[in-house]
């Protein structure tokens, strides 16, 4: 018995426009994108860490007077 | 995580030879994108199917492929080796647009449904299915809804087992079997509302 779904789906590529090419570009696109946030969040996020704990340690260190002699 | 562009490892024979579960091991460990690549060659012309009997849209289709495997990349460390890896990419790609159609639709169904026949006979179905040309299979399956349509993807364009669609559509065999049994008679409805002169 023949089966029309799987000619269905013969047909459906066959008459497929977009090269499968574009697609995939774009999902390669998509990919290096990935690749450099992951990557700049590799070097940054460590980093941005670093401030955030800086800001706190700051923030509890009690404050110099400028003029230590004044009243 | 840095992508690796440039290092090819392996020769196009072996790339060829390589089964997709090695494929996708492969490339969680390197982060190679020919593993991909070989991955979505293999394919994109059948998720692009599904999807374009689906979604009936050629636009919407070509983005489905393409968010289909944007999505497949970011889960392939989700992957099991349970599956096999082309029941879990259609698992992915039916669901993508079930959700897409739903959303679209906001929950009106077809316009044809229920006129229930009950036939006993499952096999008369299938017969009867069998016989129907590829054109009006395409306008009948255009004007299911999502969830029938699916499962007869499934079914007959995919030889998928009934164990494998209740783990794609995350429902029970028996649920499944009951799923197919009445998407088999929604189809005929529809086939011979559209299709029959007189219909009794």
């Amino acid at each position: 018995m023949s089966n029309n779904f799987k000619e269905l789906e013969k047909l459906n590529i066959q008459n497929r426009l977009r090269s499968t090419n574009e697609t995939k570009q774009k999902i390669n696109a998509n990919i290096h994108f990935f690749g450099f946030v992951s990557s700049v969040l590799d070097v940054y996020l460590p980093k941005v860490g670093e401030v955030i704990t800086s800001f706190g340690t700051t923030a509890s260190r009690p404050e110099k007077k400028k003029y230590p002699n004044q009243q | 995580m840095i992508v690796n562009l440039l290092n090819p490892i392996v020769t196009n024979g072996t790339l060829l030879r390589m089964s997709d579960e090695e494929a996708v091991s492969l490339y969680l460990d390197t982060q190679n994108v020919n593993y991909f690549n070989l991955l979505y060659d293999r394919y994109n012309e059948k998720v692009y199917a599904k999807c374009i009997s689906m979604l009936k849209e050629e636009e919407l289709a070509e983005d489905a492929v393409q968010e289909i495997f944007v999505k497949v990349l970011l889960n392939f460390s989700k992957f099991s080796n349970k599956s096999k890896f082309s029941t879990w990419l259609y698992s992915i790609t039916f669901n993508y647009c079930i959700d897409a159609i739903r959303k679209k639709q906001k929950g009106n169904e077809v316009a044809f449904d229920d006129g229930r026949m009950d036939i006993e006979d499952d096999s008369l179905f299938e017969a009867e299915i069998m016989e129907v040309s590829v054109i009006r299979l395409k306008e009948v399956l255009d004007d299911m809804n999502a969830d029938d349509k699916s499962v007869l993807l499934m079914k007959y364009q995919d030889d998928m087992s009934i164990r494998d669609m209740a783990e794609v559509l995350n429902k029970s065999e028996s649920a499944i079997k009951m799923q197919i049994l009445r998407a088999k008679e929604r189809f005929l409805n529809i086939y011979h509302q559209k299709f029959d002169e007189v219909y009794v």
